[in-house]
């Protein structure tokens, strides 16, 4: 049954990227703490590793398309590397309570982004 | 510092931070600051934030991991559904009204932060 509730909440967490571009952990983290029960810090690394599947499919379809910018990767990985380490160790540092609030936070700013700021044309972002 | 190049590391820095506290991706991050701050189009902004993604999960999941924070039977049945999912939501992007879906998607996060909160 966990099974099927994770592999719907992934189908539906690719659908939504795959149109959006947005809502890989945002759909997958919140079916895993709400409805499967996983711990918020273990729902969070189930994200961050399943999400490198998705990313390396779209990453090489959109790099045949032309539309990675290799320059800008080498740039941005260096800060985007040190930080997430930085952010996963910090989150090793706190409750999973007080994760998932931060968590939930971050979702209502998100939400409210999307309703505020919904400009017409594809996706606002990614993942 | 060159202004150009302060950007960028800001945007990494930003985007890794909340990628790797939150568990997400980081792209819901990066593109809007590829755009606004970097001046890249719409579409070299996705592929270029999933392309940067790609280290940031690598290094994010192996914290989680070494802390014994990773199911790894979860990662394959999401992994897998996302990836078809990926698949069939690329091929509809064109069908399905973006404005519609968006609308749909902040009602959801919304609904689904408030649940979290009270839970």
């Amino acid at each position: 049954m966990d099974i099927a509730i994770a592999l719907a909440a992934g189908l539906i967490a690719g659908l939504i990227s795959g149109i959006l571009g947005v809502g890989g952990g945002t759909i997958s983290i919140p079916a895993m703490v709400l409805l499967v029960g996983v711990e918020q810090h273990t729902a969070q690394g189930v994200s961050l590793a399943a999400m490198l599947f998705t990313a390396l499919v779209g990453a090489f379809i959109h790099y045949r398309q032309g539309n990675v910018k290799l320059s800008a990767v080498f740039l941005i990985i260096p800060s985007a590397v040190a930080f997430s380490f930085l952010g996963a160790w910090a989150a090793g540092q706190v409750t999973a309570e007080w994760l998932t609030r931060a968590f939930a936070i971050f979702l209502l700013l998100i939400g409210c982004r999307m309703l505020l700021f919904n400009r017409g044309g594809q996706g606002v972002s990614t993942s | 510092m060159n202004s150009k190049l302060f950007w960028y590391i800001a945007t990494g820095a930003v985007a890794g931070l909340i990628a790797g506290f939150l568990g997400i991706g980081g792209g819901i991050l990066l593109v809007p600051m590829m755009v606004g701050l970097l001046g890249l189009t719409q579409h070299k902004a996705h592929g270029t934030s999933l392309a940067v993604i790609i280290p940031i999960a690598i290094i994010s999941a192996i914290v989680y991991a070494l802390r014994g924070q990773i199911n790894w039977t979860l990662v394959a049945t999401i992994g897998s559904g996302s990836v078809i999912g990926v698949f069939i939501g690329a091929k509809l992007m064109m069908k399905v009204p973006a404005h519609r879906l968006r609308q749909f998607f902040g009602v959801y996060t919304i609904a689904i932060a408030t649940l979290l909160l009270l839970r």
